[in-house]
């Protein structure tokens, strides 16, 4: 602790997760080997969505730059502390928990959306707090992010989730390569997504089955990729990237065993499948077999992250 | 002595009688002794005083005085059972404490009601058939190594070796520079199996470190690392014993992360007394938890993914109510998950470890394991089909059955606790599993982990099953082998137990390899013994001889044999029984080399512990021949301790034979074993003992008076003493046994041999060493002088030589004395001569205080024969002089503790002089000498000393005899 007098903000939830609505309480805690004054302490919560554009599209689309400046879905200021004069805080203990709490709405005519840290999107709530010290003293500053967890609207709900079945065979593969049938070696890989609808506090569910394959397996991976489409209906960029990649076979497995499938989705890195003006942030997981001999056998699932 | 030889002495002693001499003066025995007067009570000082709180202990009472009265009436009662002292305070307490121990009172108290509820909540899930896996582990250490000749010893577990490990700088940077990159393919290079060790030990203290420095991301990373380790199946004979160490390493990371949340919540309820804010403690704990399994999802690699979250399956408990948290959903989940891992061993393994695991969370969930076995066989079905398991087989350079093999531990893990307390219907699954599959490795774990009387009461099916099992997978002598063991152990209907014998035997006894055959019958010899009848075993031990003698085919299978004659030498204790059959005997004699040895001390240790005494010839035969070979086994290189062993038992063997009237077989025996057991210095002296105690028998049955046969049978027994003492090495021992030989000779009345034996002590007395110095230097002093107080109170009885005299003895005894090396600054050989003059003393009365029967003393040959008695006062007189001499020599020793030493000499020669010497002025004066040197001498701080010299004092005073006496008591009085 190289500063003696130092800032903190607490939330007084401790896994910092709020729905909409909410109200967020929390304390400013102010940390001083001596009494401290200021004149003023105010809390700033922000939420916004950053969008990026990937280095590719950065020529083409200079025309709509504009739908793609942050977004801020609140913004909101309070005083903590009154700012009339110079207050004196009187410590005994060298800490002073000073209250706070708000009501967690978005700005007129702004909707709340899950907080998001990705690549080419990023949504984040912040809680920033700023003690004015007069003109002697260093100002203290502290920030602090918090997750806003946002349920999926019910219309968007389908009532049945039925499950995904699946088969991959040669014949069923997208020959986004030239190969010819003859040196994909045989073989047959049935299996089942519990739903194609997730919920994003459970895992993605199912199970395969290695019905037959002459070649010597190496691997089978759950690819989860991330899909954010930056712009308008005038032009947008829609980018895929890899959020994470799990194994679930390792080696040659055994045939005609029911494997199953599973992967806990990552927080702050999933939300709920959304979709605004400006920007939408979709989820797909691919299948993949790896084969001792270098070929790559793929199957892509698109899913839906909801929260109820 | 004839009436001129006193004529002829009398002037002399007149002469004598001028100057004042020390004269021995007539006792009066009955006077001086003093007599204890007791008193009688009613109930024994060692009962217990308070009320009797257990039956048992008045019950023991009542026994107690009732045995009491009857041994009262009868002359001698045989050895009860009864244990005398069993109504004791101090057996009393013993038994109270195990029932109230206070140290277990006190554990639990330390750690709350909790710890008590949890740890009997366990306990009373498995009971004592239960191995649990800290009995294992060193078990698979042991036998799964790629190095025989180096056993496996990791530092953190306790397989018997401690002490830190040095770990190399070059192997721990290597390794962390591995943990800080993230590298998905490792090539791994040829690890040999002390590297890999040695990187276990190194990711354990990282680990250990990392957590204590609060680093728990680089401990998760060192936890992963520990699991990809286990992908790896290279130096495959070393993997079962990687498995336990690794999985080691991983219980450690899974209890610290289980600990730490358990201290965060319970250090909340201790932190917060109002317990307004414990929620935010619970909550952070619980946060934290869901923080780990989230951290661990996102592993890429499946393997160290299901390590981590098996080894901290227990915090499930912590986020109950969480989506996907029930215990059952968990495991199952996991259990189906290991399907994915392709290597089959790997695959076994890891169950095996979701198994143990799992068992912390949920025990009685037991149907994943049944799945998880399912899934076992059929992996193993379509392994053995495919090419998969050849290429392994030559990749790996091992055998089928060794490969298999490397499957025992996890598949023993894992049916051991599935059948521990399991249902029928468990069981009937598991045997549902293997009736399909007809794999033998798995009916080989079956029957081993499997409750005994299941097995038992279903044995003619488990015949069949192992007669239907594959026999690649796994040998069938194995398979016969544990389920031997299982019928041992459990109770077989008794209608059946010999059609499972002759069932089973069909088959074994065509076994082609020997070595098969010896295994299992190694095994079905205990069943044999324990359920069926002597002639089964008879017969039983024919068919095994049938099978290893020809071509001496038993010298290759010792160890074997000798297994097998130790379990029937346990069974059967009662040798009579053992010589009965008739195939035992030529069984014992298979034996050569070591096992022989082995086997001598067995039956030899058999023989000792039977219950009533032997008499039979062959039984001879059999303890002459098997000591002999265990005798002759051992010779002055082998440990001390062995021979005191060996000694002991051979002792315990010749305690049981016992021939009754016939003492001279007895005597042959002891003859026979004295030719056995030449070395055995232990030994001699039991035999001499032996021989003493048929001599006093021998004079018991002819009531004192021996006959003529008899007295030459005791000199031969005498003379065999005489003869087997000097062969001895130890001088304590010998010196007693020629005391007690000559004891018993004088009993005996073979006078001559008495005194051979006599002066035979006599002349070696020279030989006592002054000190021992057997583990620490000790003075032999205090004993030499007590040996030779009791013999010189032998001497008193012992008549004087025809021609050399009355004096031969004793004077010859007086020069070894003189002459041996006592050391300095003691006295004691100034308290040997003081005793001497006590035999003086005796030798001077008109009767001596006690007798041998039938042995006339000096007393009734020399029975107041002037020249008997001046030599007596003469010599009497030099021995004072002598004491004198060593007194001088004393006084001037600066040692404290010698002038104590000193000072008893002088106060006891002066009571010894008191009492034996008449009261003159010699007398007199020497006491007077000796009393201011003894006062001058003694420091005024030594109380003992003080009191003694007053007591003396004391005692003069009450000598009113003569006037002399009080003039004495003046003198004394007055010396300042």
């Amino acid at each position: 602790m190289s500063a003696a007098n130092a800032l903190d903000i607490k939330l007084k939830k401790i896994d910092k997760i709020y729905k909409p609505g909410n109200k967020v309480a929390g304390y400013v805690v102010v940390s001083t080997k001596e009494d401290l004054s200021h004149s003023g302490l105010t809390l700033t919560v922000e939420g916004s969505v950053q969008l990026q554009l990937s280095s590719k599209s950065v020529g083409i689309f200079e025309a709509f730059y504009n739908s793609l400046k942050p977004i801020t879905m609140l913004h909101y200021t309070f005083n903590v502390a009154p700012s009339d004069g110079m207050t004196i805080i009187y410590t005994t203990s060298g800490v002073t928990e000073i209250p706070f709490e708000f009501n967690l709405e978005p700005a007129a005519g702004q909707q709340l959306y899950d907080t998001y840290h990705g690549v080419f999107v990023n949504i984040q709530y912040t809680i920033k707090c700023d003690m004015k010290r007069g003109i002697l003293s260093k100002d203290l500053q502290k920030t602090i992010e918090f997750v806003v967890e946002t349920p999926t609207p019910t219309s968007l709900i389908n009532k049945e989730s039925a499950p995904v079945n699946f088969l991959v065979t040669p014949d069923s593969l997208s020959t986004f390569k030239k190969i010819s049938k003859s040196d994909i070696p045989n073989f047959r890989v049935s299996g089942q997504l519990k739903s194609a609808i997730c919920h994003i506090n459970d895992a993605f569910q199912g199970h395969l089955i290695i019905e037959s394959a002459e070649a010597i397996i190496k691997s089978v991976e759950l690819q989860l990729v991330r899909v954010e489409t930056c712009g308008c209906a005038d032009g947008y960029a829609r980018e895929l990237t890899e959020i994470q990649n799990i194994q679930i076979g390792d080696g040659d497995m055994c045939r005609g065993l029911n494997i199953p499938i599973w992967m806990v989705f990552p927080r702050l890195f999933t939300c709920i499948t959304t979709a605004a003006r400006t920007f939408k942030i979709e989820f797909e997981v691919n299948l993949v077999i790896m084969l001792e001999d270098g070929h790559l056998i793929t199957e892509n699932f698109p899913i839906k992250l909801i929260r109820n | 002595m004839t009436t001129e030889k006193a004529a002829a002495t009398a002037p002399q002693q007149q002469q004598q009688q001028q100057q004042v001499q020390y004269v021995l003066m007539q006792r009066n025995y009955d006077k001086e002794g003093k007599k204890l007067v007791g008193r009688e009570v009613e109930r024994h000082p060692l009962n217990t005083v308070t009320a009797p709180s257990t039956a048992s202990a008045t019950t023991k009472t009542q026994q107690l005085t009732s045995s009491m009265k009857e041994m009262s009436v009868a002359g001698s009662t045989p050895v009860t059972n009864d244990d005398p002292l069993a109504a004791d305070p101090l057996s009393k307490a013993a038994n109270e404490a195990k029932v109230n121990d206070p140290l277990a009172s006190s554990i639990a108290a330390m750690g709350g009601l909790n710890t008590i509820k949890n740890s009997s909540q366990k306990a009373q899930y498995y009971d004592d058939s239960y191995i649990p896996w800290a009995t294992m582990k060193p078990g698979i250490l042991q036998q799964y190594t790629t190095d025989e000749s180096l056993p496996i010893q990791v530092s953190f577990m306790s397989t018997g070796t401690s002490g830190k490990v040095k770990i190399s700088l070059n192997r721990l940077n290597k390794i962390l520079e591995e943990l800080e990159q993230d590298k998905e393919e490792k090539q791994t290079t040829q690890l040999t199996q002390p590297d890999i060790i040695m990187d276990l030990e190194t990711l354990y203290s990282e680990l250990i470190k990392a957590w204590n420095a609060e680093e728990r991301v680089r401990s998760l990373k060192i936890a992963i690392q520990t699991a990809k380790i286990l992908n790896d199946t290279s130096l495959i004979k070393f993997y079962p014993s990687k498995w336990v160490i690794a999985t080691e390493i991983l219980d450690t990371f899974g209890n610290m992360v289980y600990e730490r949340i358990q201290s965060r919540i319970k250090s909340s309820q201790d932190k917060d007394p109002t317990k307004r804010n414990e929620h935010i403690y619970i909550d952070q704990a619980k946060e934290t938890c869901r923080n780990w399994f989230y951290k661990i999802a996102s592993i890429r690699e499946l393997l160290p993914r299901l390590y981590i979250e098996i080894a901290i399956l227990r915090c499930y408990e912590f986020i109950e109510g969480d989506p996907n948290t029930a215990p059952q959903e968990v495991v199952t989940r996991i259990n189906q998950m290991i399907r994915g891992i392709g290597n089959p061993l790997v695959a076994n393994y890891i169950r095996a470890y979701l198994v143990r695991r799992a068992h912390d969370l949920c025990p009685a969930f037991k149907s994943f394991i049944i799945t998880g076995l399912k899934d076992f066989v059929f992996t193993q079905r379509l392994y053995e089909k495919s090419k998969y398991l050849e290429q392994t087989l030559q990749t790996y350079r091992i055998t089928l059955t060794e490969y298999l093999g490397l499957y025992s531990p996890s598949l023993e893990w894992v049916l051991q606790c599935l059948s521990h307390n399991g249902k029928q219907e468990v069981l009937e699954e598991v045997l549902g599993i293997f009736r399909e599959s007809k794999n033998s490795l798995l009916l080989n774990h079956i029957i081993s982990s499997f409750p005994p009387d299941y097995i038992c009461n279903n044995s003619t099916m488990f015949s069949n099953f192992i007669k239907e099992a594959d026999s690649f997978s796994y040998p069938k002598c194995q398979l016969y082998s544990t389920f031997g063991v299982n019928l041992v152990l459990g109770h077989p209907p008794k209608t059946q137990v010999l059609t499972i014998l002759n069932d089973v035997w069909k088959v074994v006894s065509y076994f082609e390899s020997l070595k098969d055959y010896i295994m299992v019958a190694e095994v079905f010899i205990e069943y044999v013994l324990t359920h069926c009848t002597i002639k089964e075993t008879d017969t039983f031990l024919k068919d095994i001889l049938r099978h290893i003698i020809p071509d001496k085919a038993y010298e290759t299978i010792q160890s074997h044999l000798q297994s097998i004659v130790l379990k029937i030498l346990t069974h059967i204790q009662d040798f009579n029984v053992l010589v009965g059959l008739t195939n035992f005997l030529p069984l014992l004699d298979l034996f050569n080399g070591e096992s022989q040895k082995q086997i001598s001390r067995s039956t030899l240790e058999a023989l000792s512990s039977s219950n009533t005494s032997i008499s039979d010839p062959i039984l001879i035969n059999i303890f002459l021949t098997y000591g002999k070979a265990l005798h002759d086994s051992l010779n002055s290189l082998s440990y001390q301790d062995e021979i005191r062993q060996v000694t002991q038992i051979v002792n315990n063997c010749i305690n049981k034979f016992d021939f009754g009237k016939d003492v001279e077989k007895q005597l042959n025996f002891y003859v026979d074993c004295r030719q056995t057991f030449i070395n055995f210095d232990g030994v001699k002296n039991r035999l001499i003992y032996g021989v003493l105690l048929i001599c006093q028998k021998t004079l018991l049955l002819v009531r004192g008076k021996h006959t003529s046969k008899t007295s030459a049978f005791i000199r031969a027994c005498i003379s065999y003493c005489y003869i087997t003492i000097p062969t001895i090495e130890d001088v304590f021992m010998k010196m007693n046994l020629y005391f007690q030989s000559a004891s018993v000779a004088f009993q005996n009345q073979a006078l001559s041999q008495a005194d051979s034996l006599l002066k035979a002590a006599i002349t070696l007395i020279q030989e006592i060493p002054a000190i021992t110095e057997f583990r620490q230097v000790k003075s032999t002093e205090d004993w030499t002088v007590a040996y030779l107080s009791e013999f010189i109170s032998l001497l008193v009885v012992a008549p004087g030589h025809p021609e050399a005299g009355p004096f031969y003895l004793i004077k010859a005894l007086h020069k070894v004395i003189k002459d041996y090396q006592w050391e300095r600054a003691t006295t004691g050989k100034a308290r040997v001569l003081i005793q001497m003059m006590n035999l003086c003393s005796a030798w001077a009365q008109n009767s001596l205080p006690y007798h041998i029967e039938r042995v006339e003393s000096n007393d009734e040959l020399f029975a107041s024969d002037p020249d008997f008695v001046s030599e007596l006062n003469e010599f009497y007189g030099l021995l004072i002089k002598e004491v004198l001499a060593e007194l001088n020599i004393l006084k001037d020793e600066i040692d404290p503790s010698t002038q104590k030493k000193m000072v008893f000499v002088c106060l006891d020669l002066i009571s010894v002089t008191l009492n034996i010497a008449e009261l003159n002025s010699k007398t007199a004066s020497l006491i007077f000498n000796l009393y201011s040197l003894a006062k001058k001498s003694i420091p005024t701080s030594s109380y003992s000393e003080l009191t003694y010299l007053k007591n003396t004092l004391n005692y003069i005073g009450t000598l009113n005899s003569s006037k002399l006496a009080g003039d004495l008591y003046n003198k004394l009085n007055s010396i300042a």
